[in-house]
Formats: C-alpha cells, structure tokens, sequence
C-alpha cells in the first residue's frame, strides 16, 4: 500500500506488469487497478475511475471481505460475514469480473 | 487394554492408540479423548477409567470447547468416528483470491474465487472433505497468482533495467 502510494505506476518501471496484457495485448479486468489504487490513495476518485471503475465500484465489497475475514474475532460483523460470503454474492461478483472483462475489451 | 482416539493440538483426530500409550502422544488431562463406548468426547482428566493416567486432583478445568461444534460419534459406539469428525470450516482464501485477482494475475486468480465458493457450498451441504479439499485448491491457485505475479515483478523489474540502459 505503501508502496502504491508513494510510486505512481504511471511512470515507474518497478511496478509489476499484468503479463496477460503483456501477452495478449488485450486488457485484464484487473489492468489499471494498481493505478487505480494509487489515484485512490491520493483521494483522487476521477481519475481512478478511469483506470479501472469496476475496482473502485467494487472497493465496499473487498474492504468489508477484509474486514470481515481478518478484523472481526469476535464475529460482531456475522451479518456482513454472511453477505460477503454468500454463494450469490461471489457468484454475482465472478459474473462482473468477467462481463468487465469482455466489456472493457470491447470499448 | 482399551484403545483411544484423541484430538491433537490441530484439532484433528489421532488414534486409536493404546491407554497406557497416551501420554507418550503428547496427551494431556486437557486433551478430548474418546473411545468405544463413549457417548461424547471428554477431556481426558475427565474419563474416570484414565485417571490412574491423569489423576483427578492433578487435573485442571478443561478448557473451553472446540470453537466448533462437535458432532458426538454415534451412540452405539461401534464405528470408530469418521475422518473428518471434529471439522474445522477451511479458510476459503476469498480475501486472497480476489487480491491476486485484482493484483493481475488473473485467469488464475479467477479459478481461485470459484473454489473458494465452493468451499461455502460444500460446507453447507455438510461435505467436509470436499470443502477442505476445494479450500487446498483454493490456495494452490492463490500460490500460483502469486507465483505469476512474482514472475511478472521479475520481468518487469529486468525491462526496467533493459529500459534503462537502452534510453542512456
């Protein structure tokens, strides 16, 4: 995170590259979400939008997975465990990654 | 002499091993012992026929139970507790599998979200081996974004350098 914060990818060659758009030359659903990332830890919502909208759009939903997942010992957030968890709800989120994935391509 | 099954510090079940036996295994009086006959697991200061073993005085409240629920063997006594008796839901790596997935490993990472769904499903139909398998696979595929990525860092770490030394 760090790390994200202080590198912008736009401009460094340190940062990983996604090798199935190296490869392919087409874009992943992730490609632009580590600058994305870094847009968003600088509070800039515009343009991480437009790096990759379909992590910024999906942010709720990982933060409270991973609040749920490593910061809820004492299972206070059951409710919420329960929705992130849901076969629906990964089941949805999967049909998104791979609806984006197609539809970014296609733009 | 009669013969125990025990749960080890894994939680996971061991045995049958001889009585006399057990504290060679690292049994203690806090550890759940049960054999045939038994209608629950105990704790083994707990089992009267065990206490030339672990004396009674010498035991110390048992802890506090498993986080899940045990199901009891069955009351009959004579079928040994299956395998997977004492299940511990498996980890199902969703956290992981969508990083890595985000991260842009992706083909992988992706393979990995579907098993750690099927972890959730197979844990609701109460199929315990299928689910600590499907979490295995989960985590393979985890590895093996991560693995990517690595590999990715790598070249890219190498075009940078290439890069570089082209440009000056």
């Amino acid at each position: 995170m760090a790390f994200l914060y202080l590198v912008n990818p736009e401009h460094s060659s340190w940062v990983p590259k996604c090798y199935f758009h190296f490869f392919t030359g087409l874009q992943c659903p992730a490609c632009g979400s580590q600058r994305a990332i870094h847009s968003m830890l600088h509070l800039d919502v515009a343009s991480a939008m437009a790096f990759n909208p379909f992590l910024v759009v999906s942010l709720p939903y990982l933060l409270s997975l991973m609040a749920v997942t490593w910061f809820d010992d004492k299972g206070k957030m059951e409710k919420l465990r329960h929705f992130c968890q849901h076969t629906c709800t990964i089941r949805i989120y999967l049909v998104l990654i791979l609806l984006w994935w197609v539809i970014r391509n296609l733009m | 002499m009669d013969q125990y099954y025990y749960l080890d510090a894994g939680n996971q079940q061991q045995g049958p091993v001889d009585a006399g036996e057990l504290t060679k295994c690292g049994v203690t009086a806090q550890t759940m012992v049960w054999k045939q006959g038994m209608s629950a697991w105990q704790t083994a200061g707990s089992v009267s026929e065990l206490n030339w073993i672990f004396p009674p005085a010498a035991a110390t409240p048992p802890p506090p139970p498993p986080i899940r629920a045990q199901t009891p063997p069955p009351v009959n006594g004579s079928v040994p507790p299956p395998a997977d008796f004492a299940p511990v839901k498996p980890d199902n790596m969703l956290v992981w599998s969508i990083l890595a997935t985000v991260l842009c490993c992706v083909p992988s990472g992706i393979v990995a979200i579907v098993y750690a769904n099927k972890v959730n499903n197979l844990w609701l139909v109460k199929d315990f081996t299928g689910a600590h398998k499907a979490a295995q696979n989960a985590k393979i595929w985890c590895f093996v974004s991560l693995g990517l990525g690595i590999l990715a860092f790598i070249i890219a770490l190498i075009g940078g350098f290439l890069g570089a030394i082209l440009d000056s």
